[in-house]
C-alpha cells in the first residue's frame, strides 16, 4: 500500500535524474520504506518526508544513511548500500564525506561505501592530498565508466545479433516458402506488434523449423520419385549400372507442381516399362512356341539372347536393345521354321508321291499322317511341338530315303522285268536282242545312279514295242518255220527208224510207232514244198522290210539253203545205199543158192544216233548260240520218253521216304529207349528193349511207329476193354474249378493174359526172372540176396 | 520247370531236408508235420508257424516216419532199424530191427501197435509200450510174398502192397494170415497204397501213371464199383509220357484224395464221382509225399526228386538245366480251399448199365 503510494509519487521524481543516476524504484522505495517506517500510520508524514527527500542535499542523504540501523533486513541493508554506492559513483557523496563518523562507517559491512571509507581512512592515514585523492577517485570513476560502456557495447552488439538472426530466419523462411511454391506464412508486419526482439525471434524460429521440416519431407518425396524415375529410365535405356550413384534434386524447385510433373513422368516411364515387359513377354511366348516347334531348348536359346531372360523372377533388362535382339531371334527362328517347314513339306510331298507310286499300305502311311496333313499348312498353322525339330526332319528324311530306295529297287525290278519280258518275246520269236548289252549296261548305270531308271524303262518299253511289232510281222513265217523244224525232226526220226532192222518186230507200242512213221513219211514228202514256200515267204518279207529274216541270229534263208543241200546229199547217199543193198541182196541170193542158209539179221546194228543230218547245221548253230534255250525247246518239242520214268522215280523216292521214315522212327525209338533207360543203363546193361517202369514212358505201338495215345484216351485200351459202357462221358464242368472226368476203364480180372503191347512187357516175358526194384531200393542200393539174376547193380 | 515255384504253391517250409523227402505226415492232434528224409534225419515242423521244432539224426537214410502221439514218433530206417523218439526230450531208442531196410511204418491207434514193413519180405508188429529190447516189443513177424513197398491202415484193416504187385489185406486182430490175398489190378509196380477214410477200400497207384480204386467187400456189387484211371501223364509230340504216382493222400473229411506224381503235379480227385476236382500248379520237381492235416485245411506237399531217373545231383535247373540235376528238395504247406477238395455232386447219373 505504501508502495503504490510511493509509486504514484514517483512520477514527479523523474525530472531529477541527476540526483539519481541510477533510475529505479527499488532503492528509492527501500529508502522511503525505511524512512516511512516510523511513520507508516501517517501518510502525511510520509509525504512530508518525501518532500524532504526531494529537496535533499547529498549531505542530508548521508544523514539518512546513518539511520540505516533501522534497516532490519539484510536485503534492505544491501539495497541501501547499493544506493549509497550509486550515489558514491555519482561522485556526489564524497564532497561531504569528511563529516561522516568513522565508527558509524566501521559498523557497516564491507561495501563500496565501506571500501570508500576504508580508502578514506587509508588515505587519511597515508595523508594523501586531496588532489591525489580526487585524481584517484576520478580514476576509479573512469574505470567504472569504462566498465559501463563496455557493457553497453556488449548489449548493443547482442541486440544487433538478435536482429540479424531474425532477419536471417525471415530470409530463410521466405526462401523455403518460395522454393516450396507456397505463400510465405509469416509476413512480418514490422511495426505492428513489435514486441521485443527476442519475442520476435522466438516467434519466427518454430515457423522456420516447421518449414524446414516440411521442406525435408518434400525433398524426400522428390528424391523418391526422382530415384524411381532414374531407375526406370536406366532400365529402359539399358544402362548396365541400374542404380545411379546419386540422386540429385533441384532444391530450388520443390513445388507441388514440380512433384506432380515428376509423378507424371514416372507414370509415363512405368507405363513404358510395363509395355516393354509385355512386349518381351510376347516375344518370349512367340520364341517359346517357335522353339517348341523347332525342337530347340527354349531356356538355352533365351539365355543365349540375354542371360537375364532365363531367371524366373521376371526379367530385369527391358532395354530396346533386348527387344530388338528378341525380335531378330524370332525372325531368325521364324526363317528357320519356314525353311524347315518347306523342307518338311517337300519331304511330305515326295513321300505322298512315293506312297501313291508304290501303293504303300495305310498302316505304314499312318505313322507319317501328321506330316502329310501339314503339307499345305502355312507357317503359323504349325504349332505342334517338335514337328520341325532336326531329329524329326531327319526321321522323315530317313523314311523318304527309305521309300526312295524302295522305289529305286522296285524300279530296278521293273526294268529287269521288262527286260526279261523283252527277252522272252525275243526268245519266242527267235530274234536276237540287239541292244542287249546296252540294257545290261543300263542296269549297271542305274545301280551306280548315273542313269535315271525311268529313262531306261522307257527305252526298254520302246524296244519291247518295237520287238512286239516285229514279232507280229514275223509270226506267219515263224509258224511255218516251226512246222518245218518239226517236219525235220520227224524226218530225222524216220531215218533212224528206218535204220532200225527190228522195227517190224511186234512189241509194245509198235503200232503207235508205225502210225507215227506213216505220218512222218507223209510229212517228209511235203517237206520240199514246205521249204520252198517258206523260202519264198521269207524272201517276200525281206524284200518288204529291207532286212534279213534271222532265226536265232541266223539268216533263215541260209538255214533253208543249207537244209536243201544236206537233203540232196542225203538223197544221194540213200540212193547209193539202196544200190549197195541191191548188190548185197544179189550177193546173198547167190550165196543162198550156194549154201542154202541165210544169216540172221544183224542185231548189232542197233540204232546209232549219228549226227543229225537233216537240220544238223542249223540246230548246231542254234545250240551253240543258245544252248539252254535250245534244250528247253527240244524238251518241249520232243515228247518225253516214257512217262513212267519220272513216276517210277517218284515211287522210288516214295520208298525212300518210307524207308527214311522207318529209319527215323527207329532212331527216335532207340533214342527214346535210351532215354528211358537213363538209369537202366547203369543198372541193367542187358537188352535195350528191356524197360523198367519209370517215367517218362513212351508207348511204342506194334507197328514200330509211335502211337498217339492221347487221341485214344477215351477209347478204352485193348487190355482194359471189358465194358466200354462204363466209360465216363464228359460231364459239363462248373466254371470255378474245372473238374475233369477221370480216364477210367474197368479193371480187368487179373492176371491179364492178353498180349501186352508195351515193349517193356515183351522184355519182361523174355526175361521173366528179372527182379523189379522200386526207386528207393535202387537208391539205397538194395539187392535181393537170393536173386539169381545175372544182374544188375553196381 | 521253374526254379522258384509260384506263390500259389503254398508256403515253403524253411530248413527243409537236405536230401530227398521219403515221407511226411501231419499229426492227428496238431498241425505238426513229421518229415523223414534221405538225408538221414527226421524233422518235426510246426507247419503253421513254419518253424523247425526238432531234428533227429539217424545213421542212414530214413524211409518212413509216423507219429505215435503228439510228443513222440517212429521212423523206419535203411539201416534195418525201427526207432522211436520223444520230441521233447530228444530221446531216441531202437524198437527193433528187420533183416533189410525198413520201408514203411504205421502206428495203429486201434490196436496200439506199430506195424513196419521191410524189404526183407516181412511185416512186423511192435508194442511200443514194451520195454526196450526186441524180444519184449516185438509182437509178431509175418512173412509177405515180396518186399513191402507200402502200407496203409484203416480201423483194424491193414493193406500191404509189395513188390510183384501183390496186395495183402490183413485184420490186425488176426495177423496169422491175410484176410485177402490180391494182385494189383494195375500192371506195373505199386508205388503207394492208401485206404479210404470210410474203410471200404483202398486206392493204389503204380509207376505207370495210373491209380486203381479197390473195395474190400468181395461181393459182386462192390467189386463192380472198382475202377482204375490214368493220371500224371503228359502228351508230348504225339507220345504219352507217363509218370509214376508217388503219393496218395485222402482228405480226412470229404474222402476225396490228392495224388502226386513225378510230373510235379498234385491232382485232387473225387473218387465217387470219378472226377478230377483240381490241379495245383506245377511244383519244381517230383511230388514225393503228400499229407492232409487232421482237419483237412492244410496240405503238405513234398516236392523232392524221387530217384526215378537215377542219380542226379542237386542243383536247380536255373543254374544248369542239365538232365543230371534236380531241383532243390522242398516242402510246401498250402491252405486248402474247400472248393478244391469238396466233392461235386454228379450233374446227372451214369447212364443205366
Amino acid at each position: 500500500m505504501s508502495l503504490s503510494f510511493l509509486q504514484t509519487n514517483h512520477q514527479p521524481d523523474k525530472p531529477k535524474p541527476s540526483l539519481f543516476p541510477l533510475r529505479g524504484e527499488i532503492p528509492l522505495a527501500v529508502v522511503t520504506e525505511n524512512f516511512c517506517k516510523p511513520t507508516t500510520a501517517d501518510p502525511t508524514h510520509a509525504w512530508r518526508f518525501f518532500k524532504r527527500l526531494l529537496s535533499l542535499e547529498i549531505s542530508d542523504f548521508f544523514v539518512l544513511q546513518i539511520q540505516t540501523p533501522f534497516l532490519s533486513t539484510k536485503n534492505q541493508t544491501h539495497a541501501v548500500r547499493g544506493l549509497l554506492w550509486k550515489l558514491l559513483v555519482a561522485g556526489e557523496v564524497f564532497r561531504n564525506m569528511s563529516n561522516i563518523q568513522t565508527e558509524q562507517l566501521l559498523q557497516m559491512e564491507t561495501t563500496c561505501g565501506s571500501l570508500l571509507c576504508e580508502l578514506k581512512i587509508i588515505w587519511d592515514e597515508v595523508g594523501e592530498t586531496d588532489k591525489d585523492r580526487d585524481k584517484m577517485l576520478l580514476e576509479l570513476e573512469q574505470e567504472c565508466l569504462e566498465i559501463y560502456r563496455r557493457k553497453v557495447d556488449q548489449a548493443n552488439r547482442c541486440r544487433a545479433q538478435l536482429r540479424q538472426a531474425i532477419a536471417d530466419s525471415e530470409a530463410e523462411l521466405a526462401a523455403i516458402c518460395s522454393a516450396m511454391g507456397e505463400r510465405p506464412v509469416h509476413i512480418r508486419q514490422s511495426d505492428q506488434s513489435a514486441g521485443s526482439l527476442k519475442e520476435e525471434l522466438s516467434k519466427i524460429i518454430p515457423q522456420l523449423e516447421e518449414m524446414q521440416k516440411r521442406k525435408v519431407e518434400r525433398k524426400n518425396q522428390f528424391l523418391e520419385v526422382v530415384e524411381q524415375i532414374q531407375m526406370i529410365s536406366s532400365e529402359i535405356n539399358g544402362s548396365t549400372s541400374c542404380i545411379s550413384s546419386k540422386v540429385v534434386v533441384d532444391e530450388t524447385d520443390l513445388s507441388l507442381r514440380r512433384l506432380e510433373e515428376l509423378h507424371r513422368q514416372l507414370h509415363a516411364l512405368q507405363t513404358e516399362k510395363s509395355d516393354r515387359l509385355k512386349q518381351i513377354q510376347a516375344h518370349l511366348g512367340t520364341l517359346n512356341s517357335l522353339c517348341l516347334v523347332l525342337g530347340m531348348d527354349f531356356k538355352q536359346t533365351i539365355s543365349e539372347i540375354h542371360p537375364s531372360l532365363d531367371n524366373s523372377e521376371g526379367c530385369k533388362d527391358i532395354s530396346l536393345d533386348l527387344i530388338e535382339r528378341l525380335a531378330t531371334a524370332i525372325k531368325k527362328f521364324r526363317d528357320v521354321k519356314i525353311q524347315r517347314m518347306q523342307r518338311l513339306q517337300d519331304l511330305a510331298t515326295t513321300m505322298l508321291e512315293l506312297w501313291n507310286l508304290m501303293d504303300t499300305p495305310i498302316e505304314e502311311q499312318q505313322m507319317f499322317q501328321n506330316i502329310t496333313c501339314n503339307i499345305a499348312a502355312s507357317e503359323h498353322e504349325i504349332t505342334e511341338p517338335d514337328t520341325l525339330s532336326v531329329d524329326f526332319i531327319n526321321y522323315v528324311e530317313a523314311e523318304v530315303s527309305r521309300l526312295e530306295e524302295l522305289k529305286s529297287s522296285k524300279m530296278k525290278e521293273l526294268v529287269l522285268k521288262k527286260r526279261t519280258e523283252l527277252e522272252e518275246i525275243c526268245r519266242k520269236t527267235h530274234m536276237v536282242i540287239e541292244a542287249d548289252s546296252a540294257i545290261e549296261y543300263a542296269i549297271e548305270a542305274i545301280e551306280s545312279g548315273v542313269v535315271d531308271p525311268s529313262c531306261v524303262l522307257d527305252q526298254i518299253e520302246v524296244q519291247v514295242a518295237k520287238v512286239k511289232e516285229e514279232a507280229f510281222s514275223r509270226k506267219d513265217i515263224l509258224e511255218r518255220v516251226d512246222k518245218w523244224l518239226f517236219a525235220c525232226d520227224e524226218e530225222c526220226w524216220l531215218e533212224e527208224y528206218n535204220r532200225d532192222e527190228n522195227r517190224y518186230n511186234a512189241g509194245r507200242g509198235a503200232h503207235l510207232t508205225l502210225k507215227r512213221a506213216e505220218k512222218a513219211r507223209a510229212l517228209v514228202n511235203k517237206l520240199p514244198a514246205m521249204v520252198d514256200a517258206l523260202a519264198s515267204k521269207t524272201i517276200a518279207w525281206e524284200k518288204e522290210r529291207g532286212t534279213e529274216f534271222t532265226y536265232d541270229g541266223v539268216r533263215l534263208l541260209s538255214m533253208l539253203e543249207e537244209y536243201t543241200i544236206l537233203r540232196d546229199e542225203k538223197e544221194q547217199e540213200r540212193r547209193r545205199q539202196r544200190d549197195q543193198k541191191k548188190l548185197q541182196g544179189q550177193l546173198m541170193a547167190e550165196q543162198e543158192a550156194l549154201y542154202g542158209s541165210k544169216p540172221s539179221p544183224s542185231k548189232t546194228q542197233s540204232v546209232k544216233k549219228g549226227p543229225r543230218m537233216s537240220t544238223g547245221g542249223a540246230s548246231n548253230r542254234r545250240l551253240s548260240m543258245q544252248a539252254p534255250k535250245a534244250d528247253s525247246i527240244h524238251s518241249t518239242r520232243v515228247p518225253a520218253t516214257p512217262l513212267s520214268r519220272p513216276s517210277s522215280r517218284k515211287s522210288d523216292r516214295g520208298h525212300q521216304i518210307e524207308h527214311d521214315d522207318g529209319l527215323t522212327a527207329l532212331a527216335t525209338g532207340r533214342r527214346n529207349l535210351s532215354r528211358n533207360s537213363s538209369f537202366g543203363s547203369s543198372y541193367e546193361p542187358e537188352s535195350p528193349m528191356m524197360r523198367k517202369p519209370f517215367a517218362p514212358i513212351s508207348l511204342p505201338a506194334e507197328n514200330g511207329t509211335f502211337a498217339t495215345p492221347m487221341k485214344s484216351t477215351n477209347v478204352p485200351e485193348e487190355d482194359y476193354t471189358k465194358t466200354p459202357k462204363v466209360i465216363m462221358s464228359f460231364v459239363p464242368t462248373t466254371p470255378q474249378t474245372v473238374s475233369v472226368p477221370m480216364q477210367t476203364a474197368v479193371t480187368p480180372a487179373p492176371p491179364s493174359h492178353q498180349p501186352i503191347p508195351y515193349a517193356a512187357n515183351v522184355a519182361k516175358e523174355v526175361a521173366p526172372e528179372e527182379v523189379e526194384y522200386s526207386f528207393e531200393e535202387i537208391r539205397a542200393g538194395f539187392v535181393l540176396p537170393s536173386a539169381h539174376t545175372k544182374s544188375i547193380h553196381v | 520247370m521253374t526254379a522258384v515255384p509260384p506263390p500259389s504253391s503254398g508256403q515253403e517250409l524253411s530248413n527243409p531236408p537236405t536230401d530227398g523227402v521219403s515221407n511226411l505226415r501231419f499229426s492227428n492232434h496238431s498241425d505238426h508235420l513229421l518229415v523223414s528224409s534221405w538225408d538221414k534225419t527226421v524233422r518235426l515242423y510246426d507247419a503253421t508257424a513254419n518253424v523247425l521244432r526238432g531234428e533227429f539224426s539217424h545213421g542212414s537214410p530214413v524211409l518212413d516216419c509216423c507219429f505215435h502221439d503228439d510228443s513222440s514218433g517212429f521212423s523206419a530206417s535203411a539201416d534195418n532199424t525201427v526207432r522211436r523218439f520223444v520230441f521233447n526230450s530228444n530221446k531216441e531208442d531202437i524198437i527193433g530191427k528187420h533183416d533189410a531196410p525198413v520201408r514203411c511204418v504205421e502206428y495203429s491207434y486201434a490196436a496200439g501197435q506199430l506195424i513196419t514193413g521191410s524189404w526183407d519180405k516181412t511185416l512186423k508188429c511192435w508194442d511200443p509200450r514194451g520195454a526196450n529190447g526186441q524180444e519184449r516189443t516185438l509182437i509178431g513177424t509175418y512173412q509177405q510174398p515180396e518186399r513191402v513197398y507200402s502200407l496203409s491202415l484203416v480201423g483194424n484193416r491193414l493193406v500191404v502192397a509189395t513188390a510183384g504187385r501183390h496186395v495183402n489185406v490183413f485184420d490186425l486182430r488176426n495177423m496169422s494170415q491175410p484176410e485177402q490175398r490180391r494182385e494189383s489190378s494195375l500192371k506195373y509196380q505199386t508205388r503207394c497204397v492208401r485206404c479210404y477214410p470210410n474203410g471200404t477200400g483202398y486206392a493204389l497207384s503204380s509207376v505207370e501213371g495210373r491209380v486203381a480204386m479197390e473195395f474190400f467187400d468181395l461181393s459182386e456189387a462192390s467189386q463192380t464199383k472198382k475202377y482204375a484211371f490214368k493220371c500224371h501223364r503228359k502228351s508230348e509230340a504225339g507220345r504219352d509220357i507217363v509218370y509214376p504216382v508217388n503219393a496218395i493222400a485222402f482228405h480226412p473229411i470229404y474222402g476225396t484224395f490228392a495224388t502226386g506224381g513225378c510230373d510235379g503235379y498234385v491232382n485232387v480227385w473225387d473218387g465217387n464221382n470219378k472226377k478230377r476236382l483240381y490241379q495245383y500248379s506245377k511244383y519244381p520237381t517230383s511230388i514225393a509225399a503228400l499229407s492232409f492235416s487232421r482237419d483237412g485245411h492244410l496240405l503238405a506237399v513234398a516236392s523232392s526228386y524221387t530217384f526215378e531217373e537215377g542219380e542226379k545231383l542237386y542243383e536247380p535247373a536255373s543254374i544248369s538245366p542239365s538232365k543230371n540235376h534236380h531241383e532243390p528238395d522242398a516242402i510246401f504247406v498250402r491252405n486248402v480251399n474247400e472248393i478244391e477238395v469238396k466233392p461235386k455232386p454228379k450233374v446227372y447219373p451214369n447212364p443205366p448199365a
